[in-house]
């Protein structure tokens, strides 16, 4: 139905995702950090993205809490992907991040632990939106 | 770091470290399900993965969250909590994403989805924890605009479990078992996976409650929690060790407890073992199976001796064998007549076969009335009524004991006449009184047993029943105790002197139920002694000779008439006075 992308450095995160949306008839595309993460996004046209916030910004880099809002403001820049909607996931809860967040044009936020991925499915669908590519 | 900061992280750590070993252990109890259940197989990496998820989560919380980690730590404590929170996130994420993956399972069984939402719901708990924590740290909750949908599609909680669908897997023997632990969770999971595999489970949510539950009831084992309230692990240990329940009620101490310290303690205050959490559930069933298996050895070794009843019993109340006392009791041998004639014809390896048949059905009868089978020598049974459990009527019991060997004996005379080409017989002594009952083995060795002048008495009695021709002999002691219809009948044989015991006794022979014309036997024998011991010796010999007419093959009549007759000839040629007791001449 829809082609996702999962920016994500977490095994495990990506191996449940990677099963659970294909059940839905998603494709799912793995980005494992900031770099390829905008390189996949421009690459494969996605018609969302699930960012993680913390990841490291490129292959073999430091884990860093804001690599996932960094390579939203670079997809963000790049007009042909800028109207691709990103979820941000964290596990921080703290305002700034929050705001850095909406800041750099997440559309939504998915807290980690997520509590339900049925709900996460849900919201995924929700932001496709009917207008979404079949 | 200020007290309520303090407080909040060590009552995370705590949800955290409860939650988690819940979780561990539920895992656990699916894991063990994948062989036997092909519809969780594809749920297999899953589990697995969970499972080092729960006991990773455990120890982050553990270690992570450790009030001296706080304590030593130099940076700045909120954002190395940050850090925490981030990593213990991330494990939660990976296990609510593999529980889905599992709920999603089309064959799964109604069963195992209902362990899978037992998890959501802790995974869910430790989530609400670590967010209730962010009010400490001054954080702001989540937008809720931002993740709508995803709050409210709340897990549903499991439906009842009935035990029986849990851990049915594998046969156990059931056991009673005390679990002591505050943690409710805890409780629950140990509860279910113990009862699910067959135990009785009770619960005590403190030591106060563990000590209680001890005091009512008998328990083959206590899985004890170290720490608390109320009562703590260890004063709990130290009151079963005062109480003396330690010597018979095994514990194993489970612990979260950072040191291997408190296992070393408890192990040394009289613990059976430790486990430390999280609960691995393998160990666990193993160290209750071991627990139980030693337990049921002793058992074994008691019901030797005892109705399994009163093993049972035995091994929880111990000290009521190691005190021996003083009580009256009722004894009875019986022994098996002609054994070394047909040991002789047979050779022993038939005569074994036999013989153990023939002790069996005999030993059965004790058991039967609830006697304790005292030994076996050769081919003689020792009996015991009326300890160690109080038995009242322990001369009835014995006489029914008998009367019940007296009446299995056609059945194994006619199984074994061809072979053995001899009649299966017993002959039977029992005598009550006063013994000393208990332990009359050593400290090494346990054998359980009286000792005294009724135990020795009993076994001359028995020994006479061949001077005196009759089955089964009572003691007048034993006579006496029968109450007014007791159903049980006989007759006084006469006061007898057996080997090795100066006092006389006087003898009764047990009637065996149904016998034509028993009651005018009696009566004519009766007077027939009554006239013998007051010397008529001729009136008695006329009063015999006529009723071994009508019972030509009553023993007893026919000796007393031999002694009579006897006494007739002696005094004609030399007169003397004259005993009615009767001297046996041998054993």
């Amino acid at each position: 139905m829809a082609r996702i992308l999962l920016a994500d450095d977490d095994d495990d995160m990506v191996e449940i995702c990677s099963r659970l949306l294909p059940r839905r008839g998603h494709e799912v595309i793995l980005a494992r950090d900031g770099a390829d993460a905008v390189a996949k996004a421009q690459e494969c046209r996605p018609d969302i993205i699930l960012m993680d916030m913390r990841m490291p910004e490129s292959a073999g880099g430091q884990v860093n809490d804001r690599a996932g809002i960094e390579a939203t403001r670079q997809i963000k820049a790049i007009p042909e992907i800028a109207g691709i909607p990103v979820l941000a996931l964290t596990g921080h809860m703290m305002s700034k991040f929050k705001e850095n967040i909406a800041e750099v044009g997440c559309v939504g936020m998915v807290p980690k632990p997520i509590e339900d991925f049925g709900a996460l499915l849900a919201l995924i669908d929700r932001h496709l939106g009917p207008s979404s590519p079949p | 770091m200020n007290p309520t900061w303090e407080k909040a992280i060590s009552e995370l750590k705590a949800t955290l470290e409860e939650r988690a070993e819940a979780i561990s252990s539920t895992v656990q109890m699916l894991v063990e399900r994948i062989p036997l259940e092909e519809s969780l197989r594809p749920c297999e990496r899953d589990l697995l993965r969970m499972h080092d998820a729960a006991v990773e989560l455990f120890r982050m919380a553990r270690e992570r969250l450790s009030q001296n980690r706080f304590r030593r730590a130099t940076d700045d404590p909120a954002s190395r909590l940050q850090e925490v929170r981030h990593d213990l996130r991330g494990i939660l994420n990976n296990l609510v994403g593999r529980s889905q993956l599992i709920l999603e399972e089309p064959d799964l069984r109604p069963t195992d989805r209902a362990e899978v939402e037992t998890i959501c719901r802790h995974t869910k708990a430790c989530t609400e924890a670590l967010n209730a924590h962010r009010e400490h740290h001054a954080e702001p909750p989540p937008d809720l605009q931002l993740h709508e949908g995803l709050l409210d599609g709340s897990v549903g909680l499991p439906e009842e479990i009935t035990p029986g669908e849990l851990g049915t897997s594998h046969p156990a023997l059931p056991a009673r078992i005390l679990v002591a632990d505050d943690s409710e969770a805890s409780r629950e999971v140990l509860g279910r996976f113990l009862s699910g595999r067959g135990h009785a489970v009770d619960y005590a949510t403190n030591g106060n409650e563990a000590i209680i539950a001890l005091t009512q009831g008998e328990f083959d084992l206590v899985l004890l929690d170290l720490v608390m309230p109320e009562k703590n692990g260890f004063e709990v240990l130290n009151w079963m060790r005062q109480s003396g329940q330690l010597s018979h009620t095994p514990v194993i101490i489970i612990s979260g407890m950072d040191s291997d310290a408190n296992a070393i303690r408890g192990i040394e205050m009289g613990a059976e073992d430790f486990l430390g959490r999280p609960i691995d559930l393998k160990l666990l069933r193993a160290r209750v199976d071991a627990c139980l298996e030693r337990q049921r050895l002793r058992e074994k070794e008691f019901a030797q001796y005892f109705t399994p009843d009163l093993a049972r019993h035995l091994v929880r109340h111990p000290q009521e064998l190691r005190t021996g006392r003083q009580i009256e009791v009722s004894v009875l041998f019986c022994d098996i007549v002609g054994f070394s004639r047909v040991s002789e014809r047979l050779g022993p390896e038939a005569t074994l076969k036999w013989l153990s048949q023939v002790l069996g059905v005999m030993s059965a009868c004790v058991m039967d009335e609830e006697g304790v089978l005292v030994d076996y020598t050769g081919d003689q049974i020792m009996a015991l009524w009326g300890a160690p459990k109080d038995q009242p009527d322990h001369a009835s019991r014995a006489c029914r004991s008998a009367l019940a060997m007296l009446a299995s004996l056609p059945a194994l005379d006619a199984a074994w006449r061809s072979i053995i080409r001899d009649f299966t017989e017993v002959s039977i002594g029992i005598s009550t009184g006063e013994a000393y009952v208990g332990n009359v083995g050593t400290e090494r060795k346990f054998k359980y047993g009286a000792l005294g002048n009724t135990v020795n008495l009993g076994s001359r009695v028995q020994g006479a029943t061949k001077y005196v021709r009759a089955k089964a002999l009572l003691t007048a002691d034993t006579w006496q105790r029968l109450p007014a219809g007791s159903g049980i009948h006989g007759r006084r044989l006469g006061k007898t002197r057996v080997n090795n015991i100066l006092e006389p006794v006087e003898l009764y022979e047990l009637a065996e139920p149904g016998q034509p014309g028993w009651d005018t036997l009696r009566e004519r024998y009766e007077r027939a002694l009554a006239c013998f011991e007051s010397g008529g010796w001729q009136e008695a010999a006329t009063c015999l000779t006529e009723l071994l007419r009508e019972h030509p093959g009553d023993g007893p009549s026919l000796i007393l008439l031999s002694r009579a007759v006897e006494q007739m000839l002696q005094n004609d040629s030399t007169p003397k006075s004259f005993d009615p007791v009767w001297s046996l001449p041998g054993k």
